[in-house]
């Protein structure tokens, strides 16, 4: 009965702890994945309200050219973060059709790789091509090449 | 007991890893559901001022209050006075809007030079009796103004010639808005033609003015015949024919560009008033014309003021036209 109740007893552990690694492993492979999905829905939402709010400030700045004489001086500082859920991402304009005034934000983060675009009407001036890192920005006119134009702050 | 001891001290390993893990994986999922609050807060954080557009508004409402009192002034001060009354208006505006935004920890003001330099003086050209559109001495062919921004141009027609054939651009009145030094000439033409606008054979006298562009687009607007009983007041800027809205006038737009104003055929139209302001002076206005100008006075076109709007995230400043539409 003594080997019956020893056998017993190292089957029953073996199992506890065979049990236990199927469930701890399901449980992190579970909560990873969960993790992974929320924070690509989280670098996304984030990019969108900074291309948003980015798309507003370019579009306000062009219209500080708005007047008979060009401005001297017109510029816009926006701290923007860093770092959306903790990935970096890079901010870029492409020009889609500039008679029109028709340009593109694209801001695209490195881990996870998410990409978002805003559209962007031009009324005065053009938009420069350029890509910059994510973080604070500075979106000036610069009435040399009547161009707005994003910078790093 | 050894064995128990042994499988104690174990299990309780497994747990604490199983729970590192655990933990682990909640302190990601709070940095995730952080990050996703923060992304609220980021969107609520945007407001006029950080954006900018508050630069924006703040200027045209400037703008439109500045405008407001050049236009009293204008009205209520004669030629010669009027810019003091407009300084010292510009100064209490600027002094009230600095104290204004100074509470809110921005910079907005408005000044004028004082030398007064920021006045653009120019002249009123005004035919105020029924005469024809020739020149104060009878030239047919005559430039009214010689490269000059011109605002508030209108026309009052009060006849066309019934003895000279003005059927067609070629014989009519037209005034030209011709660009200095190029091409791009728009031109008005002032006719009567005969048409069957009923429908029923008889043929009828009518108006027609049209416009051409300078790719020689004709655009047209036809109305009843103008004489003594009818006269039609053109409106260039607001592109309207006796308040309506007129086709060949809307696509004209002689403010914010640069023309000589040229009359030809002036004698064909019998009646006419006009009134225009032009950015130049009196005495510069060109010297093609054969004969003294006499209709032209000195007025002040417009005012130039320096627009100031400093935040934490704004830097602007430019330089503001006060140019009203609709002084005559």
């Amino acid at each position: 009965m003594i080997d019956d109740r020893a056998a017993s007893t190292a089957i029953s552990y073996v199992l506890i702890i065979s049990l236990a690694l199927v469930l701890t492993t399901g449980l992190i492979l579970g909560t990873e994945s969960l993790i992974q999905n929320e924070r690509e829905d989280s670098v996304r939402q984030q990019l969108e309200v900074v291309g948003q709010q980015l798309a507003g400030t370019v579009m306000t700045v062009d219209q500080f050219n708005g007047t008979e004489a060009p401005p001297e001086a017109a510029a816009v500082t926006r701290q923007f973060p860093g770092r959306v859920a903790g990935s970096q991402y890079r901010v870029g304009v492409i020009a889609d059709d500039p008679d029109s005034g028709r340009y593109t934000l694209y801001l695209d983060a490195v881990d996870p790789d998410v990409n978002v675009t805003v559209p962007v009407q031009q009324v005065d001036a053009g938009l420069r091509p350029t890509r910059v890192n994510g973080g604070p920005l500075r979106v000036e006119y610069v009435d040399a090449s009547q161009e707005v134009v994003i910078r790093d702050a | 007991m050894a064995v128990v001891g042994l499988a104690g001290r174990e299990r309780a390993q497994l747990l604490l890893a199983g729970a590192f893990v655990l933990a682990v994986a909640l302190i990601g999922l709070t940095i995730v559901l952080t990050s996703s609050s923060y992304t609220t807060t980021l969107a609520n954080q945007e407001n006029g001022v950080v954006r900018g557009s508050d630069a924006v508004t703040v200027r045209k409402s400037l703008d439109h209050e500045l405008t407001r009192q050049f236009e009293f002034v204008f009205r209520n001060y004669s030629a010669g006075n009027r810019r003091t009354p407009f300084e010292t208006v510009v100064a209490q505006t600027g002094n009230e809007t600095t104290t204004h935004y100074a509470r809110r920890g921005r910079l907005v003001n408005v000044t004028m030079d004082a030398s007064g330099a920021g006045f653009i003086e120019g002249a009123r050209i005004k035919q105020s009796e029924d005469l024809n559109l020739d020149s104060p001495s009878n030239v047919p062919n005559w430039v009214v103004a010689e490269d000059v921004e011109v605002r508030n141009a209108t026309l009052i027609i009060g006849d066309i010639s019934d003895a000279i054939p003005t059927s067609s651009p070629s014989t009519a009145t037209r005034m030209f808005f011709e660009t200095p030094g190029a091409g791009g000439d728009w031109s008005l033409a002032f006719m009567e033609q005969s048409k069957d606008i009923d429908g029923d054979g008889s043929l009828e006298t009518v108006w027609n003015i049209s416009s051409i562009s300078p790719s020689g687009k004709l655009r047209s607007c036809v109305r009843e015949e103008v004489n003594s009983n009818y006269e039609a007041k053109l409106d260039l800027d607001a592109g309207t024919l006796n308040g309506d809205r007129c086709g060949a006038l809307l696509a004209l737009s002689p403010e914010g560009n640069r023309y000589d104003v040229r009359i030809v055929r002036g004698a064909r139209t019998t009646a006419a008033r006009y009134w225009l302001i032009v950015d130049k002076q009196p005495g510069s206005l060109g010297t093609l014309f054969a004969g003294p100008f006499t209709d032209a006075e000195p007025v002040l076109y417009g005012a130039r003021v320096r627009y100031r709007y400093h935040s934490a995230t704004v830097t602007y400043e430019t330089n503001v036209d006060i140019a009203p539409q609709e002084l005559s």
